[in-house]
């Protein structure tokens, strides 16, 4: 069987490949290669997951129960270790990574990391996140505030439209006022995706009616009851990092005499958990490593004329694995190269 | 018909009146190279040959820069496809080749198109839109030749260079007529005509000049970067060294009119080129070099020779013949070594960062693989196999040279020396590797009883060798640079389908679920695993890795692999049905 699983791996591979095309990356990962099942029609078969946990299970069993020992076979032994510890990797990695960006503009200072994919929507007091609920559990018809008064979500998008509102008998605010959303169909890019949600106040006198809050518009909508201001936000999540980061410079350096870049550069501050600050300069291909998260170069943006510095954060707890599972199946077709050889010699 | 007359009367004279400026460095493309490199480019992109009417190119690129009235009454835009030369209205000719004017008026005509071709991806262009537009660049790049030298050139009332010092006074003043008078120069006395057409002269000069960045012959030796010399007198700012080569490029015209020494100025421009930049006298010595030795055509060649004494000397079974074609392969080799060596010095870092460079390394390495195989003396017909992938390798980067400089700028996330050094090289030795062990198995499949046979699952392995080593790297890189080893990069993906691919057919054999029959089929078909994982994502057009691909490439593609399953089928269901195969 484990011989037969090695086709259906690259069966897998392939297909999600392929499917990058119509789906997007972002999909195509969720739907082949982080998956329990695939579904071919109504048929499910097992994805990625079940499929190397048998691969694992069965190459651990083989290695260590089925394979006499005998030297001409050290290089297979070595090889097959490896990919073993390369598995046990891409479990962890798969278990407990975490990816986002942070977007930087000079003398900015953050220490939140937003999540390319994952959305939320925040009903912020005061500029306190009293409410917090991530896009998954948005439900038609569920309050994120109930007292003093209740703010309730008429409708959410995962990729929306704005539409021209039609006529209502509730009062509306801000954006609403002219525009609704309408859910449209999901973007290949999974980044380039909109979302939104429509939400209704009621019983904050004044306040009350029905709001828009729409990820491209910069400024959420808001209203205030009594002294205390309100801030509806559709957001892409947020966490917190244990350190912060400020952005003093940031540069896009080109080949001479040509406008493509042969390097971009970010100099920033990072104060740590303990208050120690320290400069550091991040390069592409020259990331800055701190407290278990790896902080690179994306990107640059330009914002009406700003540059924008766009790092990616990356916490990823298994990336030791790699590192050792090459070396080792290095190592053990290198042997193996080498024994057949000079057995053909 | 008296300036056709009159140009062939002159014609001679020009060429002897041109100074030799091949060896001048400028910055073109991001590297500073030789003038006569960059001649050549441009004569190859806009006239379709290296030579211009038996005219060096460089010769033709400077007559350009300095006798651009002349010059551009020549035919020498050859438009070949002829939906364009439709669509342009241009009357049929052999060769078809057109002078700039009848080009440049009916593109006039297109200028809706060229806006909408300008923001379109050239490889999602069809071949007519890419006609239009190489048709469109071929204009506007003698229009950039013709204008470099524009603000030296003499005039009735002296060059530009000249009359730039007093042209705000000069503007001031025409400003005062236009207020007294009007702007209708039937109102303007013949001398202040005379004024008002000077004035309008200079500043079409300049606003054609101002946009002039391709030729960038000036270095500014207190950085990098190298302008064009109007530019330098736009911007202002200048160094006694800029200031020193502008003013040779200033005798230099002068003395070409003057009919003065021009070798003498040519070689001081070159000198004090030289002394205001960091450009690399044997760097520019050696493409030079390597210009006129067309090593490309000498090694494709070289290839077809060693090819056909292989495949005679396989064919009438002559053993001793084909330990000759083995040593005749090592020339080849040494000349593609010698290509790929020069790429590597010229641009300072390992010869695999384009598609290009890959296709020419891979072929290098199929080309050493097969000798090195060969010369174990277990089976003399992988050098034929090698030497034979390396020609068929080198046939298919001619289609990826495009148009061109073929030694290019990386971006950002390529611009790194290590990794392109180990993961990049690495990956593309197991690409070699995989090859040359997919051929052999074609070869064990229709000689079953060579000695071939046995070495095929040693051949495999070093396959896998180098691509786990180089997917592993891959992933290494990708963890050093963007903190995850692994991103489902369609590129990514086709390196581990190669190595998961050569795994599965090794352990096919090693397990006995196939014979020696159904592994030599199984490891024949790698070749279209390793086509589909380097070129076939590309079709996808996803990725980090994703490069520009064409239909005609796909098409390409598509062939090789239906001619390949169908050929490995075959051979496999011949040997299948022979009762005497166990």
């Amino acid at each position: 069987m484990v011989f037969w699983l090695l086709p259906w791996l690259m069966v897998l591979l392939v297909a999600g490949t392929l499917a990058q095309r119509s789906i997007g990356l972002y999909e195509a990962e969720r739907q082949y290669f982080a998956s329990w099942l695939v579904w071919l029609g109504p048929l499910p078969l097992p994805g990625m997951y079940p499929t190397l946990a048998v691969l694992a299970s069965a190459l651990l069993a083989k290695t260590l129960f089925r394979s006499p020992w005998h030297p001409y076979k050290a290089g297979i032994y070595i090889t097959h270790l490896g990919a073993l510890l390369l598995m046990a990797g891409g479990l962890l990695t798969a278990l407990h990574s975490e990816e986002g960006f942070v977007a930087l503009q000079q003398g900015d200072t953050k220490q939140q990391v937003s999540d390319y994919h994952a959305r939320e929507l925040v009903v912020l007091k005061n500029g306190e996140g009293i409410a917090r609920v991530p896009a998954e559990a948005l439900q038609p018809g569920m309050h994120l505030q109930e007292t003093p008064f209740t703010i309730t979500l008429a409708s959410y998008c995962r990729n929306c439209q704005p539409v021209p509102r039609e006529a209502t008998d509730l009062p509306v605010h801000g954006v609403a006022e002219k525009f609704d959303l309408k859910s449209t169909a999901l973007e290949t890019e999974d980044e380039a995706n909109q979302s939104g949600a429509v939400l209704q106040v009621t019983g904050a006198g004044e306040a009350d009616g029905l709001y828009v809050t729409f990820e491209p518009v910069p400024h959420p909508p808001g209203f205030s009851v009594g002294d205390d201001a309100y801030l509806l936000q559709m957001q892409r999540e947020q966490r917190e990092l244990p350190f912060s980061i400020t952005l003093h410079s940031v540069e896009k350096l080109t080949h001479p005499g040509m406008d493509m870049a042969r390097e971009y550069q970010s100099e920033v501050t990072i104060t740590d958990s303990n208050g120690l600050q320290f400069q550091r300069l991040i390069r592409m291909n020259e990331p800055l490593r701190i407290e278990g998260y790896t902080l690179y170069q994306a990107s640059l943006a330009d914002a009406r004329g700003e540059l924008v510095s766009v790092l990616a954060v990356v916490k990823n707890k298994g990336r030791v694995f790699p590192y050792v599972a090459g070396v080792a199946m290095a190592l053990g077709l290198l042997v193996h190269c080498v024994q057949r050889l000079r057995r053909h010699a | 018909m008296r300036k056709w007359v009159l140009f062939f009367l002159l014609w001679p004279s020009l060429l002897w009146a041109t100074p030799d400026l091949s060896g001048l460095p400028l910055l073109h493309e991001g590297r500073v190279k030789p003038f006569d490199t960059v001649a050549r480019i441009y004569l190859q992109d806009i006239y379709g040959q290296e030579e211009f009417q038996d005219i060096p190119a460089h010769a033709w690129l400077t007559q350009l820069m300095l006798e651009p009235g002349t010059m551009l009454e020549q035919p020498m835009i050859r438009i070949g496809q002829p939906q364009v030369r439709e669509s342009l209205k241009l009357p049929e000719r052999q060769p078809p080749i057109y002078t700039y004017g009848e080009v440049q008026a009916p593109l006039q005509q297109q200028k809706a198109l060229l806006t909408q071709l300008g923001t379109k991806d050239r490889n999602q262009m069809t071949a007519t839109e890419l006609g239009m537009w190489q048709a469109y660049l071929a204009v506007d790049r003698l229009t950039q030749f013709t204008a470099t030298l524009s603000l030296l050139l003499p005039h009735a009332e002296g060059s530009f260079l000249t009359q730039f010092p007093e042209m705000q006074a000069l503007r001031q003043r025409l400003q005062t007529l236009v207020n007294e008078k009007g702007d209708d120069v039937a109102m303007y006395s013949e001398e202040e005509q005379s004024f008002a057409l000077r004035v309008f002269r200079l500043d079409t000069l300049q606003a054609i000049g101002q946009d002039n960045h391709l030729l960038r012959l000036i270095p500014l030796d207190w950085s990098a970067e190298w302008v064009s010399p109007w530019e330098l007198v736009l911007s202002g700012q200048t160094s006694p060294r800029s200031g020193a080569v502008l003013q040779d490029w200033r005798e230099l015209v002068q003395a070409y009119y003057a009919k003065g020494n021009i070798t003498q100025t040519a070689e001081t421009l070159i000198a004090d080129t030289y002394a205001a930049s960091d450009a690399s006298p044997w760097r520019i010595q050696m493409e030079m070099l390597m210009n006129q030795l067309h090593l490309i055509p000498l090694l494709a060649a070289l290839y077809a020779l060693f090819v056909i004494v292989g495949i005679v000397s396989y064919a009438r079974a002559k053993p001793h013949w084909l330990r000759w074609a083995e040593r005749l392969l090592l020339f080849p080799l040494i000349v593609h070594t010698l290509l790929i060596a020069q790429r590597v010095l010229l641009l300072g870092r390992p010869p695999v960062g384009t598609l290009y460079e890959s296709v020419l390394f891979v072929g290098l390495i199929a080309g050493w693989f097969g000798w090195w195989l060969a010369r174990r003396r277990v089976m003399p017909e992988s050098a034929l196999i090698g030497g034979g992938l390396a020609g068929l390798l080198l046939a298919v980067s001619g289609y990826y040279a495009g148009q061109g400089d073929t030694m290019t700028m990386l971006v950002a996330v390529l611009n790194t020396q290590f990794w392109l050094a180990t993961h990049v090289i690495c990956i593309t030795i197991g690409y070699g590797t995989a090859l040359v062990a997919g051929s052999i198995a074609h070869l064990a499949l229709w000689r079953p009883a060579l000695p071939v046979a046995k070495m095929l699952p040693t051949t495999a392995a070093i396959a896998l060798l180098f691509t786990t080593i180089g997917t592993i790297l891959g992933g290494i890189w990708a963890d050093q640079s963007w903190g995850r080893f692994w991103g489902w990069d369609p590129k990514e993906n086709g390196a581990l389908l190669i190595v998961l691919w050569l795994a599965w057919v090794l352990h096919a054999r090693m397990t006995h679920y196939v014979g020696v029959y159904g592994f030599a089929a199984l490891l024949a078909l790698t070749n279209v695993v390793v086509a589909l994982s380097w070129f076939g994502v590309n079709l996808l057009n996803v990725g980090l890795h994703s490069y520009g691909f064409t239909d005609a490439a796909a098409t390409g593609l598509y062939v090789f692999c239906a001619a390949e399953l169908f050929l490995i089928g075959g051979l496999y269901a011949a040997k299948r049905g022979n009762p005497h195969v166990a």
